[in-house]
């Protein structure tokens, strides 16, 4: 959505512009006028630059020149206390970023990964706000997480949370940002803002993503199996296929392919689109009143069924099933079932959360300007994986 | 003239022997066959072409014979780029053009006795030529310079006066007595080749390769083998008749073997190493008389003493063990996500006598083998380490009743035939470019990261075969894909062979360590470790990587294997160079001074670390007094 406002420029800082929702941020705050300085890494395993990461990325977002001439590239890094800035652009950065959007996170899930999630979250945050200890920015904007340790039996409003309830280190880590930030900001008089999304997909209008984690991988694994085991099934005469249980319908040409899904409990995974989390942040950064906390989420969750029942549609696969089971039964499982258990399972407690988001803040200021988040329904997932397949899962797109 | 382009291939010759033995069954170089002399073999052709491009080999008489006896049969083509992908065909042809150019040109040729720094015929040549015939012994350069260096960083080159190869005993007898008369010294080579360094000389350069006798006796399971059959060759022999030996690497030579260092495979957890290996031996004294192990009045070679020795004698034959297969063996990994958890577990295998085989492999050398090039190789070592999460894996050769044993303590196996699939479906697994559709890689990555159990274990459940079968679609025409276009024929041919992909085959032939050089030329340090201190041997290879990385010297974990009911273990970890980068060698020089002083520290306040380099000349030591010595 074009937004066109009569707000004076102002000067931004973002981070984690490669990412998803940053880089989003960062292309629809120079199309609404604002100068935008973006802080990039230089990947040490590529040689690609910092200009050329965030070039390709302007491109695949369609930004106008007028916009791409209000953003500057900084090579820097959060993991380094200085940000790994040359002493001239540190200079500027300091005297000349009124607003901060911080989008930099790590977003995996994995205990395993705890250091690594931390190092960014938390420390590399830490590096930022002492960056800008002194600097001239009134604003930050952060990019939380509506997971941030929310109550799973009463509502998680739009408030600090108690430090309780995370269920992998990447929601803990979120929860210490916040309290970190709402540290900094009271000790320095800045405006905190912190936008909690849930999941975010891709554009629902437009099918359009570059990231294709999250919801996007089960139905790429699904796919890809498909595709396998039809070409076994045409060209092999489905020796390995029938050992797995997999056959095709003559008739209709449909692959029946025994999956089961299991869950436990919970009403579903809860899903926004890319454009309603960027208008939502963008329209909520002049919100007024002094409570800043807003939940992005999507008033109805999608339930584990429906989008089992999606895939096979668009696949057009039989034979997987989305199945509730007791806390107490552990069925013996397939090793489709068992491969897909271990996709689900990082996402297992989104999937059976049973957390209510209040988004009544957000709402105020949402509603009236005529932001709703769309109910994720086939045509939105039919749009979403369509536009995943034709790029073939990002290889197309040149990022 | 030789070509920049063959010349730097030449340069490339790591002296791994590996053309001097037919490993894949494939044929063997025949004028090396014939010839004997490392010269005119591939790797010694190799030598000459890198001499003459240095403009330090002039054209004599035994390098057109050289030239001339290369048949450009391609023999060694398969051969070198099994183990090193380098193509050394075009270094072969060229060493023919550079002869058959100067002959056309009619310029002179060198004749082989014309030593001009003594005016005539060197007198120790005449005299040794007496006593082998006049064949086989030579001071011609074209003969000499395939013995004059090694890839070793520590090698000081030296040029035989020289090399003679003696076809028994007798004549190694005659050989030391006329070193003995002269003042001359002497150093003996197995198979002419030297990797470490240790076997140059300005003297007499034995060359053991023609003693090829093996004698089976099958009454006492024992087979008596002369100085120059390798372990190799002795394996073949004995797998014909249905037993095994426990033997080196496939072109090392047996005897020099059990002088140089005793025998160390994954079997040494069930056959010992040392003494245990075999029931006699016989020698030449440097006096150059005869005496045989088990003499009362000879040198006691089962001492050992914690110092550098010298050479009691020269290794003429050995009486090893043999012994017995059973029909049901059968090779298969355990995948594991650290050194820790690899060295209780192998300890415990050992312990309970589990499996006639056993070691702890890095990702690196199981990725190395399994890919026929070096660039697969790598995304397979990455993808193992990071998406199985299986940086070491646990090797077991085992009957039936231990694989049973092994998945009753609940682990994660590999069988071997998920390990043929992967192999022979390898390049479907692990595309080296970016490929243009999905792979299982792709589907399974995020995976890796996830919490849980590794992906190995969902790898190793067997009703997930199918689904790998169907994504890797394994076969040799599969696997040889990933070589170049000219080559494919063959190693499609070659991967036919199920032994290529058989667990126990590979390590009892000892190909499935071949590749490990493949990059670089490989500096292994090897040392016996107490295993029941696992927490000492995390300290030696993390203090060996550490030094190694401070010097910017590519370095890996080789390998871990229990001795003694897992009281003990080998340990081998590596170092590797580039044998043409003065700077690589330099720095690796830096590195193996430093190991040598965290080795010899090690050794000296903890129990059961011993250093091999001290088993040089002792190698037929008692295995107790060595591992247990203080």
């Amino acid at each position: 959505m074009m937004r066109v406002r009569s707000k004076p420029e102002k000067r931004f800082l973002v981070t984690g512009a490669t990412g998803f929702i940053g880089s989003h941020l960062a292309g629809a705050l120079s199309e609404e006028g604002h100068s935008v300085c973006l802080l990039i890494r230089t990947l040490p395993t590529q040689s690609t630059t910092s200009d050329d990461r965030w070039n390709r990325i302007a491109d695949w977002l369609r930004l106008s020149p007028a916009a791409r001439a209000r953003i500057t590239v900084f090579a820097g890094d959060l993991d380094a206390p200085d940000l790994n800035l040359s002493a001239d652009d540190a200079r500027f950065l300091k005297a000349n970023t009124e607003e901060i959007v911080h989008a930099a996170a790590s977003t995996s899930f994995s205990e395993r990964k705890r250091t690594e999630i931390f190092q960014t979250n938390i420390i590399g945050l830490g590096n930022l706000l002492s960056f800008m200890d002194g600097a001239s920015c009134s604003r930050i904007h952060a990019i939380s997480t509506a997971y941030v340790g929310g109550n799973p039996v009463a509502p998680c409003m739009e408030v600090f949370s108690p430090p309780h309830g995370c269920l992998n280190p990447y929601e803990e880590s979120k929860h210490q940002a916040e309290i970190l930030l709402r540290e900094f900001c009271s000790r320095k008089g800045v405006r905190l803002f912190i936008y909690r999304p849930s999941i975010v997909y891709g554009n629902s209008r437009t099918g359009k993503t570059f990231r294709f984690n999250a919801l996007y991988h089960p139905v790429r694994s699904i796919a890809y199996l498909r595709d396998l085991f039809m070409k076994d099934l045409l060209e092999n005469s489905g020796n390995q296929a029938r050992k797995m249980g997999i056959s095709l319908d003559p008739t209709d040409h449909t692959l029946h392919m025994p999956i089961h899904f299991r869950k436990r409990q919970g009403t579903g995974v809860n899903l926004v689109p890319i454009e309603y989390c960027t208008d939502s942040i963008l329209e909520l950064m002049n919100a007024p009143g002094t409570d800043r906390i807003f939940h992005i989420t999507n008033t109805k969750s999608t339930p584990l069924t429906d989008l089992v029942s999606f895939t096979g549609r668009l696949l057009k696969i039989s034979g997987m099933v989305a199945e509730g089971v007791s806390a107490q039964q552990n069925p013996t499982s397939s090793a489709l079932d068992h491969l897909f258990q271990r996709y689900m399972e990082p996402y297992q407690p989104y999937i059976e959360d049973t957390r209510v988001f209040d988004d009544s803040r957000a709402a105020q200021t949402l509603l009236p300007a005529g932001i709703h988040c769309p109910g994720f329904s086939y045509s939105i997932f039919e749009q979403c994986m369509t536009y995943a397949m034709k790029s073939n899962w990002g290889r197309t797109l040149g990022l | 003239m030789i070509s920049r382009e063959a010349a730097r291939t030449a340069g490339q010759c790591r002296h791994y022997s590996m053309c001097k033995i037919d490993y894949l069954g494939t044929g063997l170089c025949p004028a090396g066959a014939e010839n004997h002399f490392v010269s005119y073999y591939p790797q010694g052709r190799m030598d000459l072409v890198k001499a003459i491009a240095a403009g330090k080999l002039p054209v004599t008489q035994r390098l057109v014979d050289i030239a001339n006896t290369c048949t450009l049969c391609g023999a060694c083509e398969l051969q070198c780029h099994f183990i090193s992908e380098l193509r050394l065909m075009s270094v072969m042809k060229e060493l023919k053009e550079h002869v058959n150019e100067h002959l056309a040109a009619g310029n002179p040729v060198l004749p082989e006795f014309d030593d001009k720094s003594l005016r005539r015929n060197d007198p120790l040549l005449v005299e040794l030529r007496e006593i082998t015939g006049p064949r086989w012994a030579s001071n011609d350069p074209a003969i000499t310079t395939a013995y004059f260096s090694d890839p070793s960083p520590v090698t000081i080159p030296k040029l035989p006066r020289a090399v003679v190869l003696p076809k028994s005993v007798e004549e190694v007898e005659g050989i030391v007595r006329v070193a003995k008369k002269h003042g001359v010294p002497f150093m003996v080579r197995g198979n002419g080749s030297s990797v470490m360094g240790f076997v140059m000389t300005d003297g007499i350069l034995v060359d053991t390769q023609r003693m090829k006798t093996m004698d089976f006796d099958a009454d006492n399971w024992c087979v008596t083998v002369g100085a120059g059959v390798s372990a190799f060759d002795l394996q073949k022999e004995a797998f014909a008749r249905r037993y095994r030996v426990n033997v080196a690497e496939p072109a090392a030579m047996v005897c020099a073997n059990l002088m140089c260092s005793g025998i160390m495979s994954l079997f040494s957890t069930t056959y010992g190493t040392l003494d245990d290996g075999y029931v006699d031996a016989e020698f030449v004294s440097p006096e150059g008389n005869r005496f045989r192990l088990k003499d009362n009045r000879q040198p006691d070679l089962y001492r050992f003493a914690r110092e550098d020795h010298p050479l009691a004698g020269i290794c003429t034959s050995v009486q090893m063990k043999l012994y017995p297969m059973t029909a049901d063996e059968e090779g298969f990994l355990v995948p594991v996500e650290s050194l820790q958890e690899a060295l209780v577990f192998v300890r415990e295998l050992s312990i309970r006598r589990i499996g006639f085989g056993l070691g702890v492999l890095g990702a690196d050398y199981i990725s190395a083998f399994m890919s026929p090039a070096s660039a697969l190789a790598r995304a397979v070592k990455e993808s193992t380490e990071s998406t199985l999460r299986a940086p070491f894996m646990v090797m077991v050769l085992g009957d039936a009743k231990d694989r049973a044993a092994v998945e009753s303590m609940n682990r994660t196996i590999l069988s071997n035939d998920l390990f043929r699939t992967l192999m022979l479906g390898l390049p479907n697994l692990s595309p080296v470019s970016g490929e243009s559709h999905d792979t299982l890689t792709d589907i399974l990555q995020p995976l890796g990261d996830a919490d849980g159990q590794p992906l190995s274990h969902l790898l190793g459940r067997s009703d997930l075969q199918p689904l790998i079968e169907a994504a890797l679609k394994p076969s040799p025409e599969t696997h040889a894909s990933a070589v170049p276009e000219d080559l494919r024929a063959a190693y499609t041919r070659l991967y036919a062979r199920p032994e290529m992909t058989d667990l126990v085959w590979l390590n009892m032939f000892r190909i499935l360590s071949s590749r490990m050089g493949r990059e670089k030329h490989l500096l292994p340090l090897i040392m016996y470790v107490p295993l029941d201190k696992p927490e000492v041997i995390d300290a030696l290879v993390s203090g060996l990587k550490r030094i190694a990385d401070s010097l910017n010297v590519k370095n890996d974990f080789g390998f871990v294997s229990p001795l003694d009911l897992g009281k003990r273990a080998f340990l081998e970890y590596d170092f590797y160079l580039d044998q043409n980068d003065p700077d690589e060698i330099r720095r690796s020089r830096m590195a193996l001074g430093a190991a040598a002083e965290l080795i010899e520290r090690a050794s000296a306040s903890v129990n059961g670390v011993q250093w091999i380099r001290y088993t040089l000349n002792q190698g037929c030591c008692r295995k107790e007094y060595l591992l247990y010595s203080p």
